[in-house]
């Protein structure tokens, strides 16, 4: 408030002129000691006196309040003995009576003086005076100069006016004075720079917090001053000792006195203090409340906050500091509107109706662009001299930055905490924030937050200096007591709070306490100088946070999931067009992945955004195969983007669909795709058709249909005989694996979790759920328990299901090492005949023990034929003619079997024919008319094997006879390229892989027929073409060799094989037409071969303890030129112990190794064959690795050239592999127990 | 004592206000230039312009009303016990110069910033 607003004429008194506000607070008090005193005085009818006469009325009202004498007499002693008791009668007083009450006491007082003293004239008592003095101020000026006399006039007559209070008053205060005196002479003494130790004793005067109205603070502090020296010029004395008014402290004031009542009595009569509500301050903060006001120094390069105009709030850096004149120049990031500059520049006039705009965003702004917008630009030196500044409109700008001047009032100093966005607009680009800035900060921070208890892990040292890392011992205030890590003695070194940081460890978990990310939580992943990197939880997100926002917690953040009506998950409408899914929630905002299957965009919206969420249960859209694609089934990403994801289907919206990869971790693993770029997996009807898409690719629909049909009656013919034959009881059916054969889940396959009664539950593989369905309603594929979910895909995909075989995730399998195959069994005899006209495709496996079988194929033209017979002590005979175009496989396995085949083919054959046994003698012959690839291995501990080939024109061949005692012949090789230990076949290869497991196992080979296609193209061809997982009697290794593939390492009885270059995995190629493996897989063989990787990986599959017989196999891929995932399916051993435990019944586990390590081999097959297109390097890495391995029976001997460097390996990592084998074991094991 | 001369009371609360370095008396501009500063006279500030804004800043914070210096703790806190009653920042910005330094010396005067 302007002092002279309301005096416009001069003051004659010097003292009173200079006091506006002294008058002003005069009128004010009009309020109510005015109002009532007019009020007597129009009841007494003197108004004609002057407001002087509100002293006289109050006076001349005591004798109405002498009538109460007993209680003034008590007052009055009270008051005499103990000040204080009389502060709080006042206190009393002033509560309960809130009209008038100090006057009336002191009235009262005054009126028991009267009484008792006979007391004096003259002295008036204060309070009228007071009263007095300021209404001689309120209403004429002009008569200031006959104030005091006036006032002197009118007391004086007042007898009952007398000082004796005011000399009680003295007496005491004298004393007390004294008392101070000596005190402070002492102080004295000891110089005035020594008054900062001045301490608080018993007698000092308290200090008092009186309310004011915010914003008058200092205003209420001089006028209590002014007043002072106002009463103090008519002789009277108030008795307070200092006012403070601070201006970070809003609202109130302290008030230094002795005494309540002496700061009431001050603070009557000014408006602007609420002198009702007084709280004492404790002698403790007392000297806070004078020290917390150090003033702030502004120097350069500090940070500044604004507190108005465009940049409020906005980040500055100070460049310079005029103290002087209360001005900081600061350097901001602009908020510079050139277009509204250059229309100001361009109509003046106009522009002096200021436009109000919203405020410009930040940005930076270059000169070039000013310039170009015909903005004049000045270029001057800076102030400091360091540089330039250019200038237009009256805007500095430097470096882009806008520089400008504030006063310092119109600036935030204090605890300026940048945040680490702005601090980097200030960072020259390409450098990280200087540590001292963060430590600033942080320093800053800290102050609030910083709490450390004993035990914190704290580094500790002053900026600058050494850095202790230390526990906490203690905490003293501002003093932290640490104790230097691996310092076992006690000494503790003391450090300011401000220099002791927390310490945190990679590893540990933490919360974001402030700043952006507060709240989230997460692991410390790095950390750097002054920041941490935290892997959060919820957003599975790095973030990067300061050091001093972080606590140690071991909370998780909860993650939201729903939002208002929208859910994570949810497919919402977004507008008319556009879908998305809502795939994170922040605090308030959705980000949402948006329905556009071309690129993966991601928008953050707030819940208004979205129009409404969408129903999709129902939604059904075709794949590419026109499958229909319900939500929660699997499909497989064949092209665009995401070519290669596969995952459930979550949400349908037109014919974009929306899948969750568990593996893909950007946006909660959801992708957008088309559907049509689909296909589903699994599932039923869509999934035969696909099997047979990929393994014959060439063929058309149709002919899949035929041969989907013509599997299923098949199949159909089998359930009941396998009903019969008694294997399937209902009480045993849990881990078993089904087909449901009715209902809405025809078709599907899974695996028997639990029966009760007649229900099953079943575990459907395909739909990754468990339904439940009548024990009627299934048909059970499976006689040995199957283990995992590996071995039961397995079963079924040599027959149905091949489009799993694709999928590594679930780690379906190809390869078919079910003992319980479909025409398995122990003891039984199968005989089964096809005859098949045209375009057939036909499996035929008999696997048992002790089984036999005769198996003819007579296909005509472009027939697929594969037959297999495995088995303990089984013969097998098997006959093929194919005509033209066939593609044929046979495997004989076994022990103790003998198998004889006769392959005839007359063109365009592949062939290849696999008789492995021990003991087994293996007839085969081969004829080829005409562009034959023909393999043929025989392997076998005392087997004896006869081969003959014959190829008429362009034939590869190899034949590769391995084992102990065997005998080999034959070798035959055609015009082209034959003789290479090596198969390159060049000409019209096949593909045929197969596998043979085990003795009496069943085997489900694969069909090399759409390798024929794949591979046509390059030389390796042939390499690539035979896949063949041959697994002998006992041996649990996928790839190994007994009567392998194209580059076959023959490994005998008990010894592990791994056929490396040359092993094919049908599962992948030949089998498995995913568009994405051919792709890699001819790429891979049109060059780019990546040897070394894979190749050492090969060289470590090893089979690292073999006892006797049943060796083990080790198959280890450590390739990863394929699918990362790799990696996970790396290690894995396989062993078996002893020959016994190979037995079917005995030791499932070997069985299921199998099958593991068949899958492996599957997922590694792409690279694999990538390897065989380098067999050299190869073989010259695997022979770096090791010295081959003898095992058990020493079944190296006759193994071939490079059997024995196949075998090498490593021992460690074998048993690093069969560590991890166990691993996998067991939670296969646990899976099955679940 | 706190019967010496009070100073000047300022007369406004706006930017005018200025505290003496040494003393920390805060008056308006108006109020130094005519009369000086009560207890640093020998700045002679009064009717001296540039003398005067060198010997006061606008930059101070907290005010405090000292009635009763000798007797007031906070005076004797902020060691404003020996000037005269009036009112007295909490903390000025910034320091006397050099040479006003020394002529605080030359008056056997301490100068303690503050």
């Amino acid at each position: 408030m302007g002092f002279n607003e309301d005096s416009g004429e001069p003051m004659e008194v010097d003292s009173m002129g200079v006091e506006d506000d002294q008058l002003r607070a005069g009128k004010q008090q009009h309020i109510f000691p005015g109002q009532s005193s007019k009020l007597r005085q129009s009841f007494r009818g003197e108004s004609s006196k002057s407001k002087y006469f509100v002293g006289g009325d109050n006076s001349k009202s005591k004798p109405a309040h002498q009538l109460q004498k007993g209680t003034r007499l008590e007052g009055k002693s009270r008051r005499k003995c103990v000040r204080k008791k009389r502060s709080n009668l006042g206190d009393e007083s002033g509560e309960g009576e809130s009209d008038r009450p100090p006057r009336k006491r002191r009235q009262n007082h005054r009126g028991l003086e009267y009484v008792l003293d006979e007391a004096d004239v003259g002295g008036s008592d204060e309070e009228d005076e007071e009263n007095a003095y300021y209404k001689e101020f309120s209403s004429e000026r002009g008569k200031n100069v006959d104030n005091t006399g006036n006032t002197e006039k009118f007391y004086r007559p007042d007898p009952l006016s007398d000082n004796s209070e005011k000399d009680d008053d003295e007496e005491e205060r004298q004393v007390y004075q004294h008392a101070q005196t000596s005190k402070h002479l002492e102080n004295d003494h000891e110089s005035t720079d020594s008054e900062d130790d001045v301490t608080i004793s018993e007698g000092d005067p308290v200090l008092y917090m009186v309310k004011c109205q915010r914003g008058h603070e200092l205003e209420a502090a001089v006028c209590l001053m002014q007043k002072y020296i106002d009463l103090k010029a008519v002789g009277k004395s108030l008795q307070i000792l200092s006012a403070v008014a601070l201006e970070h402290q809003k609202g109130c004031i302290y008030v230094e006195a002795n005494n309540e009542a002496y700061v009431k009595q001050a603070c009557r009569g000014l408006q602007m203090i609420h002198s009702f509500r007084i709280t004492v301050v404790p002698s403790s903060e007392r000297v806070g409340v004078l020290s917390a006001v150090k003033s702030v120094h502004i120097h350069r390069d500090n940070w500044v906050r604004l507190k108005m105009g465009n940049y409020k709030g906005d980040l500055g850096k100070v460049l310079d500091v005029d103290n002087m004149k209360q001005r900081i120049t600061v350097k901001l990031v602009p908020r510079i509107d050139l277009q509204e500059v250059r229309a100001r520049m361009l109509e003046k006039e106009a522009s002096k109706c200021r436009r109000t705009r919203s405020r410009p965003l930040q940005r930076f702004i270059s000169i070039d662009e000013v310039k170009r917008m015909d903005i004049p630009v000045k270029c001057k030196r800076d102030k400091t001299g360091c540089g330039f500044v250019e200038e237009f409109a009256g805007i500095e700008i430097q470096d882009g930055y806008h520089v400008k001047k504030f006063s310092l009032k119109s600036v935030e100093t204090q605890d300026v905490i940048p945040t680490l966005d702005e601090l980097q607009k200030f960072q020259k680009p390409g450098r990280a924030i200087p540590s001292e800035t963060l430590l600033m900060r942080q320093s800053l921070t800290a102050r609030a937050m910083r709490q450390f208890a004993k035990g914190d892990a704290v580094v500790a040292g002053q900026s600058g200096s050494q850095k202790v890392v230390g526990f906490v011992v203690k905490v003293e205030g501002e003093d932290v007591f640490v104790r230097p890590k691996g310092n076992d003695s006690q000494a503790l070194s003391k450090y300011k709070v401000k220099d002791v940081n927390r310490y945190f460890t990679v590893g540990e978990h933490v919360l974001v306490i402030s700043g952006k990310h507060q709240g989230a939580t997460g692991m410390i992943v790095d950390i750097e100088e002054n920041s941490v990197i935290v892997l959060s939880d919820t957003t599975r997100e790095d973030i990067r946070v300061l050091r001093d926002c972080i606590a140690e917690s071991f909370d998780v953040a909860s993650v939201i999931s729903k939002l208002g009506e929208y859910a994570l998950d949810d497919l919402v409408l977004l507008d008319k067009t556009t879908v998305g899914v809502i795939v994170r929630l922040a605090s308030e905002d959705f980000q949402i992945l948006k329905g556009n299957p071309n690129r993966v965009e991601v928008i953050t919206l707030k819940q208004r955004d979205i129009v409404k969420r969408i129903n999709d249960r129902q939604g059904v859209v075709q794949d590419s195969n026109m499958n229909i694609i319900n939500i929660t089934n699997m499909v497989r990403v064949i092209e665009g983007p995401h070519k290669g994801k596969k995952g459930r289907v979550e949400h349908i919206y037109g014919n974009v669909i929306f899948l969750r990869d568990s593996h893909y971790l950007e946006n909660a693993g959801l992708l957008c795709v088309r559907a049509s770029s689909c296909t589903t997996l699994g599932g039923f009807g869509s999934t035969k058709t696909q099997v047979d898409l990929g393994g014959r690719k060439s063929l058309d629909q149709t002919e899949k249909r035929s041969f989907h049909n013509s599997r299923s009656s098949f199949q159909g013919d089998e359930a009941p005989r396998r009903r019969e034959g008694g294997w399937r009881r209902e009480d045993d059916l849990k881990g078993k694996t089904a087909i449901i054969k009715v209902g809405s889940f025809k078709g599907y396959r899974g695996r028997v979790v639990n029966t009760k009664d007649t229900s099953v539950l079943i575990y459907l593989e395909s739909q990754m759920r468990v339904v439940k369905v009548h024990q009627h309603e299934l048909s059970v594929i499976g006689v040995q328990p199957v283990v995992g979910t590996f071995s039961a895909c397995g079963l079924e995909s040599g027959n149905r299901n091949s489009s799993l075989n694709e999928d590594n995730t679930y780690s379906n399998t190809n390869g078919n090492n079910n003992w319980g195959n479909d025409d398995d069994g122990w003891g039984s005899s199968a005989v089964q005949k096809n005859g098949e006209d045209w375009e057939n495709n036909q499996e035929l496996q008999q696997n048992g023990w002790g089984s036999s079988a005769a198996q003819k194929n007579e296909n005509d033209w472009g027939n697929n034929q594969e037959s297999q017979q495995d088995g303990w002590g089984s013969s097998a005979a098997q006959k093929n003619e194919n005509d033209w175009g066939n593609n044929q496989e046979s495997q004989q396995d076994g022990w103790g079997s003998s198998a004889a085949q006769k392959n005839e083919n007359d063109w365009g054959n592949n062939q290849e024919s696999q008789q492995d046994g021990w003991g087994s003698s293996a007839a085969q012959k081969n004829e080829n008319d005409w562009g034959n690839n023909q393999e043929s291995q025989q392997d076998g501990w005392g087997s004896s094997t006869a081969q003959k080939n014959e190829n008429d024109w362009g034939n590869n061949q190899e034949s590769q006879q391995d084992g102990w005692n065997n005998v080999s012949c034959i070798k035959e090789n055609g015009s082209v390229d034959g003789g290479a230990s090596i198969k390159k076949n060049v000409w019209g290869n096949v593909v045929g892989p197969k596998e043979d497991d085990g003795w009496g196992s069943a085997t489900a080979s694969k069909d090399g027929w759409s390798k024929g296609d794949t591979n046509k193209n390059s030389s390796d061809m042939a390499n690539d073409g035979a896949l063949k997982d041959n697994n002998g009697w006992g041996s649990s290794a996928a790839q190994d060799g007994w009567g392998n593939g194209d580059t076959c390492k023959n490994n005998s009885w008990g010894a592990q094989k791994h056929n490396i270059a040359a092993q094919k995995h049908n599962n992948d190629l030949g089998n498995n037409e995913d568009a994405d493996e051919d792709s890699c897989i001819k790429e891979k063989i049109s060059g780019d071969v990546n040897g070394s990787k894979e190749i050492k990986a090969w060289g470590s599959c090893v089979a690292p303890k073999e006892d006797g017989w049943g060796s083990a196999a080790a198959s280890k891929h450590g390739s990863d030129s394929g699918a990362p995932k790799k990696d996970e399916w790396g290690g894995v051993a396989a062993v078996n112990d002893g020959f016994e435990s190979t037995a079917p019944e005995k030791d499932e586990n070997g069985w299921d190794k199998n099958h593991e390590t068949e899958d492996k081999w599957k997922d590694h097959s792409c690279s694999r064959k990538n390897e065989s297109g380098d067999d050299g390097a190869w073989e010259k890495e695997v022979s770096d690795k090791g010295e081959p391995k003898n095992d058990g029976s020493g079944g190296l001997s006759a193994s071939k050239d490079d059997g024995g460097s196949q075998r090498s390996g490593h021992d460690e990592e074998l048993k690093k592999e069969e560590s991890m084998w166990q691993q996998s074991m067991g939670s296969q094991q646990s899976i099955r127990e679940s | 004592m706190g019967g010496a001369d009070a100073a000047q009371v300022p007369t406004s609360f706006g930017r005018e206000l200025r505290a003496c370095l040494r003393c920390r008396l805060i008056k308006t501009y108006d109020q130094f230039y005519k009369n000086g500063c009560e207890n640093c006279p020998f700045f002679n500030m009064d009717q001296e312009n540039e003398r005067l804004l060198d010997c006061t800043t606008a930059s101070f914070t907290g005010l405090i009303s000292s009635m009763d210096p000798s007797n007031s703790w906070a005076a004797r806190w902020l060691r404003i016990s020996k000037f005269v009653p009036g009112c007295y920042a909490l903390s000025v910005t910034g320091e006397l110069s050099e040479e006003l330094q020394n002529l605080c010396e030359d008056n056997n005067i301490k100068y303690v910033p503050r």
